[in-house]
């Protein structure tokens, strides 16, 4: 096995290797999946303070050979002759930058997201406007993530990082909930998604309102993307940020009931979605308290089709055909008849 | 420290989109009265459409304040046109002076993009677009702004002109009714507001027949 031939270019590969020949049964004289390398070094890697991982992932992989194991497809790397991580990539994004190719834009949901506290527990507010730059990609997505029976989470920013994140931690949260047998809290969610964020130094770019009920009593927080957060008695995060938190600012107070709160939230929202271009159309809200929760998909609706026309448009079938033209394919494969089936 | 970069620049967007339609003997001019910069509305009550002259009309859309000096110089040289020709000028006549214009300042120029509509000496109607430097075309129909990559293909599926280099030449403009080109352009905007943000809040649209100019109002999305 040529794990004996990594390159050790950190103490950290020195480890990871010496974990690789402890699982190497010494009893039975079997050479180690390839895939099971892989997963010893990832969570080896996963587990490391240093934040550069990419760096040691791909140093001690490339110099790894898997060569002539059975069954295994031939996925031998390009090995680059200095080893280490091969940043040509970046040289041609920015080669490709300057001459005006710029990296495609990804899917934003400027956003307007609330959440707040209120006499038997937390309310959360979400616009349903997905954009991307200045086209609505999604007029009514959910911007209200599920992560556990008694916690939701408002997500703003790039919609596949909140997306994710929000369900990763659900799910982690989840097999806690198995692991303890006890309602899961906020603070744990809070940490989970903290800790997940400040590790990827705020590339994962998402801004969360996190809000639950568990044993300890309501709680709200919010999350930004570099890993911070704050604990509040209300909360506004996106672009419409301001605008939402203009009218909390006036109108908030504690011990607020709940009606009062649900229409204190659709205001605030309703303020991000007519003053701020990027968020808009229909209004989200989550109610939870001890009893339960519950989600008012599209609480609020202010924004119909101004215009539709009576008759309709019809729209020709077609393109024009200008000129049909026929060339017949030329044989170029060869029938053999009668030849062996599948050699083995 | 990494070599600085002046990052001042003299132009900004404040969005909309504008639209013109040229009839047998009518045309329709139309935009959206939304002001906005990055991702705040500045006013949802502004006119994007000028009279320049008795049969000629120009919505714009782009930098408004280069827009606001582009009709002032316009209206001043249309002033001096009437005070030496005794007449009012003639759209085409307009759209060639719009065009010289703009190129004057072809190495810094007005950051508006231009439709021009109105009626030529016949009383047919007309509609020219431009670039920001100049460039223009007479056209049966077109879109300028934020939201003309979304209202052109419309515009090119329910109105398709022919194309200009065909011979013998054809005529450019829609064999529609003005009610109907009217209804279609309040569906157009309709459309448009839903997927761009920088179109709504009200349409303004600016009717040029035979008997005058007619200005109509619309409610569009406010989000």
């Amino acid at each position: 096995m040529a794990v004996e031939q990594a390159n050790l270019c950190t103490p950290q590969d020195a480890a990871v290797v010496r974990t690789l020949r402890v699982f190497r049964d010494p009893h039975v004289d079997r050479e180690l999946e390839p895939a099971t390398v892989l997963i010893i070094i990832t969570k080896h890697v996963m587990s490391s303070p240093s934040l550069n991982f990419q760096t040691q992932i791909s140093g001690l992989i490339l110099s790894l050979s898997f060569s002539g194991q059975r069954n295994m497809s031939n996925s031998v790397i390009e090995v680059p002759p200095k080893g280490g991580f091969s940043f040509d990539l970046c040289k041609r994004n920015e080669m490709l930058a300057k001459k005006g190719v710029n990296p495609p834009s990804f899917r934003k949901t400027g956003t307007t997201i609330v959440g707040l506290v209120f006499q038997d527990g937390v309310i959360l507010g979400a616009d349903t406007r997905a954009t991307e730059g200045p086209i609505v990609c999604d007029k009514n997505c959910e911007k209200i993530h599920y992560m556990a029976p008694n916690i939701y989470c408002c997500g703003a920013g790039t919609a596949a990082d909140t997306e994710a994140v929000t369900d990763m931690v659900s799910s982690q949260l989840q097999l806690h909930r198995y692991h303890t047998g006890r309602e899961s809290r906020v603070v744990t969610a809070l940490t989970l998604l903290k800790r997940h964020l400040f590790n990827y130094q705020g590339h994962v770019s998402a801004a969360l309102v996190l809000g639950g009920v568990d044993v300890t009593g309501p709680h709200l927080h919010t999350i930004y993307p570099h890993g911070s957060t704050d604990t509040l008695p209300f909360a506004t995060m996106g672009s419409g940020s301001l605008a939402a938190m203009a009218v909390f600012e006036s109108k908030y107070k504690e011990g607020l009931t709940r009606n009062e709160g649900i229409e204190l939230v659709t205001e605030a929202i309703c303020s991000g979605i007519f003053n701020d271009l990027g968020s808009g159309s229909n209004v989200d809200v989550c109610v939870i308290t001890k009893g339960g929760k519950e989600y008012l998909r599209n609480h609020l609706q202010p924004n119909p089709r101004t215009y539709t026309n009576s008759k309709g448009y019809s729209f020709p079938k077609k393109t024009e055909v200008l000129l049909t033209k026929i060339i017949p394919l030329k044989e170029k494969v060869e029938i053999i008849e009668g030849g062996d089936a599948m050699e083995e | 420290m990494p070599k600085q970069q002046a990052n001042w620049s003299p132009y900004d967007n404040n969005g909309g989109s504008c639209v013109a339609i040229a009839g047998a003997d009518y045309c329709v001019i139309a935009a959206d009265t939304r002001m906005s910069t990055g991702y705040n509305i500045l006013t949802r009550d502004y006119s994007k459409i000028c009279k320049l002259a008795d049969k000629c009309v120009m919505a714009s859309s782009g930098f408004q304040a280069d827009v606001k000096a582009l009709q002032k110089h316009l209206a001043a040289r249309h002033l001096i046109y009437q005070h030496q020709h005794n007449k009012q000028m003639s759209c085409p006549a307009m759209a060639q002076l719009l065009s010289n214009t703009l190129y004057y300042k072809r190495f810094f120029p007005y950051y508006s993009f231009n439709v021009l509509g109105g009626l030529d000496n016949e009383g047919k109607g007309c509609v020219f677009t431009y670039d920001a430097v100049g460039s223009y075309e007479k056209v049966g129909y077109s879109s300028q702004g934020s939201g003309s990559t979304l209202i052109m293909p419309f515009l090119d599926n329910q109105l398709k002109s022919p194309s200009p280099l065909l011979l013998p030449v054809q005529d450019a403009v829609t064999p529609l009714a003005e009610a109907e080109a009217v209804d279609l352009v309040k569906t157009v905007f309709a459309s448009a507001s839903e997927r761009d943000i920088y179109t709504g809040d009200k349409l303004e649209i600016v009717v040029i027949n035979a008997d005058g100019i007619r200005r109509e109002y619309m409610d569009l999305r406010k989000d």
